[in-house]
């Protein structure tokens, strides 16, 4: 399942943020796409897993030119449902009129119910959350949340996923211990993955490093 | 004999003080003091407004008062008049004094004025007191001193006559029925094309005793107050004629219209044959205003409809009576009933005894040939007594209204 | 120490703001319940034949028509977000809430009728018919007229509340957020939006929901003219006893709407309680992704209700210019203008009117913000019920309560009278369309603001009351909308000495004069939509003139 993203153009209509980016990410592997801030890194995601209309709202609607295939399928014209993409937002974005375990199981795909709950159930073991199934997303703590949130993209069995600076909210400490776990998942769940950051510590493979110039 | 004289003595002086009190000063000085007193008073008329026309002649009055009197007449638009019985009866409860309504005269017939007199809410009595009073037609018109059946005892002076009439286009109804039984007849051969309002609606409720007064054993007996035994031996033809008829009524009798003005509606729309009203030239002043095609005839029974006066009565507590008088005066002038009885500024039928008017006031009564107005007058039958209405109206509630 | 003297000096400003408000709410609550609870009252009612029949009727119309109305907001709310089409499904919006209920009965009634304008137009050719057949399409006695324009009246109402709850800038991306990782998970648009954010939405609707509810059991006018007359809805029953000059008559209408204010209450406990086994029978939820393809052709709803309203709308213009016109004619066979004459001439009305909805809609907001800006979190929340309660009793009980405590402060037909009646109904309305905005403000702007040494004062001048300005017009011009819509209240507490347009109307309406209905039918109308065009155009966002480079 390899993750091929080509981008030939991503522009506003007064200027362009992103022109010819190349990338390919083989299974299990992990790509870092870094840059300053205003060089078009979200923006690159929300392309690939085809939210751009959702995310530029009100503001100018970006245009993307480009192509997206997985596995040698193409998804460029694929609504975000069908393109089985994985996106993990800086904010964890857990749905706050669920619990924990209804966050998790709104990810689990169709199936018998026994299977779908005891998938959250080794998903809250793993994640270290072990009887946290019940309690209101709001009384977690950041680390907590964001466990939880990796944990939802994953069990949703997406054939690649992306994350936007998934660990910049966490406080050092907590840093180094989430991006250890969330590397170990990925490189266990098989999926091309895609990080974009600006801090060169949480560069996965340095030999999967894109950089992004400023915007043009 | 020295304490008979005492006491006699005592009791005038107690009289004369009770006079006092009830009556103010300028009211023992006559009609002179009245009209000085009414001067820049604002009288405050709560009247039904329902059409143009009405609205436009009480506009034309207050005028009038307003040049020869200095009165400043305000029309306040009510929908319905026991909404004036329920104020006046709500300040007299929360205790307003004798000169602290907000009401000064109001428009009235009926139970309301039954109503109004038994729980002492108005003023009077002053209508015989006014100088035009003398001008109406008490005698061919018994119903200014007699309102349903209730003495009206001076408490109200008269305005103008109701009757109950018919209304239908001529070229969908040739054959307009004459009496009750013939509306059967009609509602028979073309079943869904007649109806009144739902009582209880004063329309509907005229309907029904109309009915009633036809079928009734002894109409006489409807003049007095009712008894239980009354009722069922008055009405008790009146019920299997409503049974027989309801089936060929509009929705076969299980909907009414809420007021007479949807019949109207639905009559010109044509979805009803005919429509009902308590002023005679009420369809000639539709044509009038090109609301209703000329073909349209009014008419009542042969052997007579229901008919009435409405009158103006001033509540307890006005704070302009003098001006409220003097009002009244004026709309018994027979300038003003003149111009009331025109088709061409409202049409309603005068209280006045035209025939004894000095001729240049009788002329002013001229009516012509328009469209519409009533071609063959029929009597007047007298209303039932008050006290009739709310048997009647509970009673057909039972049997119809659900 | 200064800090515990400002919180203290805040909890004395919303505490004499309670009291403001509370205090008439509470007296008028009262004076209608002691009116409406005579034991002679509720014998004769209970003993009344209508009852039940009226009583049923009502609670199917209420509740069938809250639900369709309900729906239909979400499924179009549904379609606007996923589409990305919401500011369009909005734009239409001031209008169908500016349309008086009455207004919009009487037309719909017109469109209906069995004289009406939909067989007019396929009569004599398709349909044969000569003269109107005897089809009950209008007073039907399931109340299904009623309960159609019902759900035309409300689904806007629903629809731009919920407006205001997705525009509130603490939700507003997050949810936007949301939505796209649902469907990053694998659901589709419209399922994501159902499974992720109406939840969401839904649990901030309650109230709006709450006076769409009460509204629909207890409306009289629109009762009055398109639904079933024998016997009516209860409201339509308690409106003719309290009609009634007799006393023990009008106990017993003032017990009606006692009764149907239980009724609302428990009607509202009944759907919150399925809303919540609703809800939690759809936790589990099943992980079924959705229907992936594009759901063919369903802007329909939109279009529908859009053209039900200008078909209306039409009808009222050309009704009022109508003459002779009888069935089957499709236009007027004679027009007319004499009601528009009339409506010319009534030009006091228009400033009573005016300057009634101006004053009640202008304190109204004063109080709001103050309200919003002083109360603590738990004060606002414990207080809501009591600050809603015009909304949701019954009209009828409610202005008898008015009245009752009207004539005790010799209030009646006083200028100040009106204006304390018109405010105690238009502040409710004020207060819900103005806090989803208000509350959902950033709290970071004030930080911001004191961190740079700005006073207070100059924030709300400055900062927060222009960023807000959207917020705070609109729910004025819903304010003077209700203000121009309130009947009962003028003519009670105006006791006749005040006349505005809509009392004016219902007056005429008694006469049943088509024209002339149809023409005050529109004055009224005029009067909210210009109120919410101004709205909107001080609303409107600064233009920046200069792009981005």
């Amino acid at each position: 399942m390899t993750l091929a993203v080509h981008i030939h153009r991503l522009a506003t209509r007064d200027h362009t943020l992103v022109q010819d980016l190349r990338f390919e990410v083989a299974p299990g592997r992990i790509l870092t796409l870094m840059g300053p801030s205003g060089s078009g890194k979200s923006s690159v995601l929300a392309a690939i897993a085809g939210t751009l209309h959702s995310v530029t709202e009100g503001s100018e609607a970006l245009r993307f030119d480009g192509a997206v295939t997985l596995d040698g399928r193409d998804l460029t014209r694929l609504p975000t449902a069908q393109r089985g993409i994985g996106l993990l937002f800086q904010d964890d974005l857990l749905f706050a009129h669920m619990t924990v375990a209804e966050n998790l199981l709104f990810a689990v795909p169709a199936g018998p119910k026994r299977e779908r709950l005891a998938a959250v159930a080794q998903a809250l073991d793993e994640a270290g959350l072990a009887g946290f199934g019940a309690r209101d997303p709001a009384t977690l703590s950041g680390g907590q949340r964001a466990r939880v949130a990796l944990m939802r993209a994953l069990l949703a069995r997406p054939r690649a996923l992306l994350l936007d600076e998934p660990f910049s909210k966490l406080d050092a400490a907590l840093r180094d211990q989430f991006r250890a776990f969330v590397f170990d998942h990925l490189r266990d769940s098989g999926v091309p993955a895609v990080l974009v950051t600006h801090d060169a510590a949480d560069v996965a493979d340095p030999s999967l490093v894109v950089e992004l110039g400023r915007a043009g | 004999m020295p304490h008979s004289t005492a006491h006699l003595s005592r009791r005038q002086l107690l009289l004369a003080a009770g006079a006092a009190t009830l009556t103010p000063a300028w009211a023992q000085s006559g009609w002179p003091a009245i009209e000085q007193a009414a001067r820049g008073q604002t009288v405050f008329w709560n009247a039904w407004a329902g059409s143009e026309q009405t609205n436009a002649y009480l506009q034309w009055v207050a005028q009038q008062v307003q040049a020869s009197h200095g009165i400043k007449l305000q029309h306040v638009k009510i929908t319905d008049t026991a909404d004036v019985v329920k104020r006046v009866r709500a300040e007299k409860a929360a205790g307003r004094t004798a000169a602290e309504g907000t009401v000064d005269l109001v428009w009235i017939n009926g139970e309301n004025f039954a109503a109004m007199k038994r729980e002492g809410l108005l003023f009077g009595p002053y209508a015989e007191t006014l100088p035009n009073f003398k001008l109406v037609d008490v005698t061919g018109k018994p119903t200014t001193l007699n309102d349903f059946s209730v003495p009206t005892d001076g408490m109200e002076s008269p305005w103008g006559m109701a009757q109950f009439t018919l209304f239908a286009d001529s070229k969908r109804l040739p054959q307009p029925p004459q009496s009750m039984q013939a509306l059967l007849a009609l509602a028979r051969a073309q079943p869904g094309r007649i109806t009144h309002p739902r009582l209880p609606d004063f329309h509907g409720t005229t309907f029904i005793k109309q009915a009633l007064v036809e079928f009734a054993p002894d109409a006489k007996a409807l003049a007095q107050p009712v008894t239980d035994a009354a009722f069922a031996t008055q009405t008790a033809a009146l019920w299997p004629f409503l049974d027989a008829l309801r089936p060929h009524l509009w929705r076969a009798g299980k909907q009414f219209p809420q007021n007479a003005a949807a019949v109207r509606q639905m009559m010109a729309d044509g979805e009803l044959l005919l429509a009902i009203t308590f002023n005679p030239n009420e369809a000639a002043n539709e044509i009038a205003a090109k609301r209703l095609p000329t073909s349209v005839v009014s008419w009542q029974f042969e052997k007579g409809t229901i008919g009435n006066t409405h009158f103006v009565a001033i509540p307890y507590n006005a704070r302009a009576k003098a001006g409220a008088q003097v009002v009244a005066n004026f709309l018994l002038s027979p300038a003003a009933q003149a111009r009331k009885a025109d088709i061409a500024h409202w049409g309603d039928p005068t209280v006045l005894d035209v025939a004894r008017l000095p001729a240049t006031d009788r002329a002013l009564f001229q009516t012509g040939n328009l469209p519409g107005l009533v071609a063959k007058g029929a009597p007047t039958l007298p209303e039932p007594h008050a006290s009739w209405v709310d048997p009647l109206e509970k009673e057909w509630a039972r049997r119809y209204g659900v | 120490m200064r800090l515990s003297s400002n919180v203290s000096r805040r909890h004395l400003g919303a505490g004499a703001l309670l009291a403001l408000a509370a205090v008439p709410v509470l007296w008028t609550a009262l004076e209608a319940l002691k009116t409406g609870s005579h034991p002679a009252a509720w014998r004769a009612l209970a003993q009344d034949p209508a009852l039940t029949h009226a009583a049923l009727l009502t609670l199917w119309t209420g509740l069938a028509s809250t639900l369709l109305a309900w729906w239909g907001a979400a499924a179009l709310l549904a379609r606007g977000f996923v589409r990305q089409r919401l500011a369009r499904l909005l734009r239409g919006l001031p209008v169908m809430l500016a349309t008086p209920h009455a207004a919009l009965a009487i037309g719909f009634l017109f469109l209906l009728a069995p004289s009406g304008w939909l067989l007019r137009a396929l009569s004599p050719w398709l349909t044969g018919f000569d003269s109107p057949p005897p089809w009950a399409t209008t007073q039907d006695p399931w109340g299904l007229g009623l309960i159609a324009a019902l759900v035309i009246k409300e689904i806007p109402f629903l629809l731009w509340t919920a407006a205001t709850q997705l525009q509130r800038d603490d939700v507003r991306q997050r949810w936007r957020a949301e939505h796209a990782l649902a469907q990053t998970l694998g659901y589709a648009p419209r399922r994501a939006f159902w499974l992720v954010l109406w939840p969401q939405l839904a649990s901030r609707l309650r109230w709006p929901l709450l006076a769409v509810l009460a509204y629909g059991l207890t409306v009289v006018d629109m009762a009055l003219v398109i639904g079933p007359a024998t016997p009516p809805t209860l409201a339509v029953l308690a409106w003719q006893w309290l009609q009634d000059a007799d006393p023990a008559t009008y106990a017993q209408g003032a017990a009606t709407g006692v009764l149907l204010a239980l009724m609302v209450l428990a009607c509202s406990a009944l759907w919150l309680a399925s809303q919540q086994l609703h809800r939690r029978a759809l936790a589990h939820g099943h992980g079924v992704r959705g229907p992936v393809e594009r759901t063919p052709g369903s802007g329909i709803g939109l279009w529908l209700l859009l053209g039900v309203y200008a078909a209306v709308l039409l009808a009222l213009a050309v009704g009022s210019v109508s003459g002779v016109w009888a069935f089957p004619a499709v236009w007027p066979q004679s027009f007319t203008t004499v009601a528009w004459e009339q409506v010319a001439q009534s030009s006091g009305t228009v400033l009573t009117t005016l300057w009634l909805a101006a004053g009640s809609s202008a304190v109204a907001l004063v109080w709001s913000v103050a309200w919003l800006e002083l109360a603590p979190r738990r004060w606002d929340d414990a207080m809501r019920p009591l600050l809603y309660l015009p909304l949701v009793l019954p009209a009828v009980l409610w202005v008898v309560g008015l009245y009752g405590v009207g004539l005790q402060l010799r209030l009646e037909g006083q200028v100040s009278g009106l204006l304390i009646a018109h405010t105690l109904m238009v502040l409710p309305y004020v207060l819900l369309s103005l806090s989803p905005a208000y509350l959902g403000f950033d709290p970071r702007y004030a930080q911001l603001n004191a961190s740079l040494g700005r006073s207070g004062g100059a924030f709300l001048l400055r900062v927060k009351w222009p960023l807000l300005k959207r917020a705070l017009a609109s729910a004025t011009a819903v304010g003077f909308a209700v203000s121009v819509a309130q009947y009962l209240p003028t003519l009670y507490l105006g006791a006749g000495r005040f006349a505005s347009v809509t009392t004016e109307a219902v007056t005429l309406a008694s006469g049943g004069q088509r024209s002339l209905t149809s023409a005050y039918a529109g004055l009224q109308l005029a009067l909210p939509v210009l109120a919410f065009a101004l709205a909107a155009w001080l609303g409107r966002p600064r233009r920046f003139t200069h792009s981005a480079a």
